[in-house]
């Protein structure tokens, strides 16, 4: 991580021109993945952005098992944009830094989700790695959906599984991902 | 210790709070909070220019600083207020209260880990007005020490230029070809001019004692401010160099004041 801001990523939001996000454009994406990252105080000895590092290597990982072997998406460079990491997370509990107040922490994500929609993408996917963020992104997930009418994912990674290679084959970024891809655009009943 | 180390223990978030409390026993280390935007930038640029000229500052300041220098990164806020963008699609944008509030808590937190100087690097001229009142209500509020360092420096640019390519025009742009060439798309570069559009009278954009509340849409269909077609690499190396001389300058006055 050179400076929190994920420079090289291959699918990074930031990299596409405003064209490339009109309804014409051949590289609009079908959907948007936003990772949340809390900071954490895990300890005297352990650095603040070990949950960042958590979700961001996950991601990495899902971007290459995306990206190589059989069962490509047909247009890779209109299957995705990952957006930059929200970092300002609710401080539910005294561990979490540099966050704000719950409220703030909702409007925010909503705002960005706004834009994700008025960039004419359909479905946004939250990605994180707290237990503690779980109800919070499931009751954002849920208003937005009714209030935008988005397809409103969220995915809870386990915590340190990157290093253990301990997830279960179906329940890997990369599987979920394309399970929200191939969702209908529109309501299923 | 690798230089890649010694870069990121410049940022808090990269460090352990034994490393953090101990940073902030010196009375004098400044914490620097960049923010940015993700918003459109022409057809030749892509959305994120503001926060990667940002990180790429960052990037060369640290490399610019001390070993000894009391300095530290917060997490920067690269999605900013960028609603004088509407219309463009792929922009990112908080409103100006989701913006404050992110800023005013990472200052509270700041204070809270023991620091007592913040500055703020801001790559994106939407957040300054947001910018310019929450500096003085975290002095208020919280009774640290608050600036906004200016990152402009001082260039060869024609006069309309300076004043009126405010936005992907020359300056923006040979910033990109100098860090970024790769994202750059400079057959597509193209010019439109804000005093162009403008009615003619008492009201300005910006900077003067009558304003309107423009949107970038008023003024240029393609998103550009400016003329990008005359950038270059070399004029962009030459500006990012007098930008870091610049924000240096300002940083080594907070921290031996």
């Amino acid at each position: 991580m050179s400076g929190l801001f994920e420079i090289d990523a291959d699918m990074a939001w930031h990299s596409l021109p405003w064209q490339g996000f009109e309804p014409s454009s051949e590289v609009l994406p079908r959907m948007a993945i936003q990772p949340v990252c809390a900071f954490v105080n895990r300890g005297n000895d352990v650095p603040l952005n070990r949950e960042y590092e958590v979700v961001w290597k996950q991601i990495e990982v899902a971007c290459q098992s995306f990206f190589s072997g059989e069962n490509q998406p047909s247009n890779l460079h209109s299957s995705f944009r990952i957006l930059p990491s929200f970092n300002r997370v609710p401080n539910l509990v005294p561990e979490i830094l540099f966050g704000t107040s719950l409220p703030a922490a909702s409007k925010a994500l909503f705002e960005i989700a706004d834009s994700v929609q008025k960039a004419n993408v359909r479905k946004i996917v939250f990605v994180h790695a707290n237990p503690i963020l779980g109800p919070w992104l499931d009751t954002v997930a849920r208003e937005l959906r009714i209030y935008s009418d988005m397809r409103v994912f969220t995915i809870q990674l386990e915590f340190g599984s990157s290093e253990a290679g301990v997830v279960a084959e179906e329940r890997t970024l990369d599987a979920l991902l394309r399970e929200v891809i191939a969702f209908p655009a529109n309501p299923p009943f | 210790m690798t230089q890649e180390n010694t870069r990121s223990q410049r940022f808090l978030v990269s460090m352990t709070p034994k490393m953090i409390r101990e940073a902030a026993r010196n009375s004098k280390a400044l914490i620097i909070l960049p923010t940015g935007a993700i918003e459109q930038h022409g057809p030749h640029l892509p959305v994120g220019v503001d926060s990667l000229l940002g990180t790429s500052f960052v990037s060369r300041l640290i490399a610019g600083l001390n070993e000894d220098e009391p300095v530290w990164f917060a997490p920067p806020i690269w999605i900013g207020k960028s609603n004088e963008h509407d219309g463009y699609p792929g922009t990112l944008s908080l409103s100006g209260d989701s913006f404050r509030a992110q800023v005013l808590s990472t200052a509270e937190q700041v204070k809270q880990m023991g620091f007592s100087r913040i500055a703020l690097l801001n790559t994106h001229g939407g957040n300054q007005p947001v910018l310019q009142t929450t500096v003085l209500e975290i002095e208020t509020s919280f009774g640290i020490k608050a600036s906004i360092l200016d990152s402009h420096p001082i260039t060869d640019l024609d006069p309309r230029e300076e004043q009126f390519g405010i936005h992907a025009g020359q300056y923006e742009t040979s910033l990109m070809l100098a860090i970024c060439p790769d994202m750059v798309e400079m057959d597509k570069a193209d010019c439109y001019w804000m005093d162009d559009r403008f009615p003619k009278g008492s009201f300005a954009a910006e900077n003067h004692f009558a304003t309107f509340a423009w949107k970038i849409a008023d003024f240029t269909p393609s998103g550009t401010l400016g003329d990008a077609t005359l950038a270059s690499a070399s004029d962009g190396e030459r500006w990012v160099t007098g930008v870091i001389d610049v924000l240096l300058k300002q940083i080594r006055e907070k921290v031996s004041g």
